[in-house]
């Protein structure tokens, strides 16, 4: 089922890539990947889970953040070092695509596996979409946002900071599904940081703009 | 700077008390180390954003910012954790990609910030010597208690030390008294924590781990804060 609505997601912004160019091309190319991380993720995580059945590793926390984060952040831990082309802020946004390209999947698996009825599933969706969605979003354009912070990166070191940006990613990741799903405030808490982190990146991409500086940082 | 080297004093308080005390602890040790830790990098965290926001666009404090809040992360995940679902926390878990993060943030911030590396041989053979007694450990730790993934990670934490250790001799951070003294004190002070996690989980001279990293966090800010200071950045 998982695949049959990748697939049906997928083929028409496939079609839509055809017309598109330069950077919103690559950005719907990020969000078709999100899609497809969704379901590589799915599987993954559950083949990792029957193998640490017996140990006492918890597997929302400990193996779900370091699969989904690594096939998130992917493209951009092939393309830049391959590449070596320097992107902008826009960077942040592309890597925001793939992360709710993921969401929307995760979404829908967990609406079709829950069964709810009535209004359940549309307030479900909705509280979803203004917390985990936002937070995979955000864990992902983290590392979009500290690659175009550290700017004129030289090659060398590119690779050991994919990987930095990678490590924060996950823990905030895990930090987030540990305090969602075995605390009473951290309800409140899943309400709160994901839409405070999104703020706070919507300010750090208009930094320029907001001190009234040229965005003359664009690659 | 003033309030770095109080911390400096707290950090050093609490580390000649774990090797003085006839007991090596007191009441409420670990709450006060713990809270040390957190009040130590949150604010190398904060100062970092600061002084690069308003002060200088030093290429390193941002470096050095993603590792101070990626182990502020961390360290934050792992209280979480052994609060909410029990004191068991097996080694390793997540926080452990925050405090691996700390080596590659650092090591490759001098990458981009100091100018090219070394290359005479006295100088070569030397990094290679401290790199060789460095993985001497971890093959021990190996050899004794066989590749599983706590020995694998603590290999991975030696990779990664080793990797930082071998940046900062080549690319000369040593004729920065503060950031070198810093950066090999938050190799050592990981790779304490890495080995006592995988082998002596409860031998009393490992309580210094905890007060060493909120040392080193000090250090590297200080080393930070005067190569601002001094127009190096």
């Amino acid at each position: 089922m998982i695949l049959a609505f990748f697939l049906a997601a997928a083929i028409p912004l496939c079609f839509l890539l055809i017309f598109l160019e330069g950077e919103p091309r690559l950005i719907v190319s990020f969000l078709i990947w999100g899609l497809c991380a969704g379901v590589i993720a799915s599987i993954l995580n559950t083949s990792l889970v029957d193998l640490f059945a017996t140990t006492n590793m918890v597997p929302g926390v400990t193996i779900a953040p370091v699969v989904e984060e690594f096939l998130k952040a992917l493209p951009l831990f092939l393309i830049l070092p391959l590449t070596g082309r320097r992107y902008g802020r826009s960077l942040l946004v592309m890597a925001m695509a793939s992360g709710f390209g993921f969401a929307i999947l995760e979404n829908y698996v967990y609406i079709t596996d829950y069964a709810l009825t009535g209004v359940g599933p549309v307030l479900y969706a909705v509280l979803r979409g203004i917390t985990s969605s936002l937070m995979h979003g955000c864990m992902t354009a983290i590392i979009g946002y500290g690659i175009f912070l550290t700017g004129n990166l030289s090659r060398r070191s590119l690779p050991v900071l994919l990987f930095g940006l990678y490590t924060v990613a996950i823990t905030l990741h895990a930090l987030y599904n540990l305090l969602v799903g075995y605390t009473g405030i951290g309800r409140v808490f899943a309400i709160g940081a994901p839409l405070t982190l999104f703020i706070l990146l919507l300010v750090a991409y208009n930094w320029g703009v907001l001190r009234g500086e040229e965005s003359g940082q664009e690659g | 700077m003033a309030f770095f080297s109080l911390l400096v004093a707290g950090s050093l308080g609490l580390d000649l008390a774990v090797l003085l005390l006839p007991s090596h602890t007191f009441n409420g040790f670990g709450t006060v180390s713990n809270a040390l830790q957190l009040l130590t990098s949150l604010a190398c965290l904060v100062t970092c954003a600061a002084v690069y926001l308003f002060w200088s666009r030093d290429l390193l404090l941002v470096y050095a910012g993603f590792a101070f809040g990626g182990w502020t992360l961390a360290n934050t995940f792992w209280y979480a954790y052994t609060l909410i679902i029990g004191p068991t926390l097996m080694y390793p878990t997540v926080s452990e990609a925050g405090f691996l993060g700390v080596f590659l943030f650092m090591a490759s911030g001098f990458l981009e910030v100091f100018p090219g590396s070394t290359r005479s041989l006295p100088h070569s053979l030397g990094i290679a010597l401290c790199l060789i007694m460095l993985f001497s450990a971890p093959v021990y730790l190996i050899l004794h208690l066989g590749l599983t993934l706590s020995t694998g990670v603590t290999l991975l934490f030696f990779l990664f030390g080793g990797y930082l250790l071998q940046v900062s001799l080549s690319r000369r951070i040593y004729e920065d008294r503060f950031l070198f003294a810093g950066t090999l004190l938050v190799i050592a002070a990981h790779l304490l924590y890495a080995v006592r996690e995988t082998a002596f989980p409860d031998l009393w001279l490992f309580r210094i781990v905890g007060p060493l990293v909120a040392l080193s966090f000090c250090l590297l800010e200080i080393g930070l804060l005067q190569r601002t200071r001094e127009g190096r950045a």
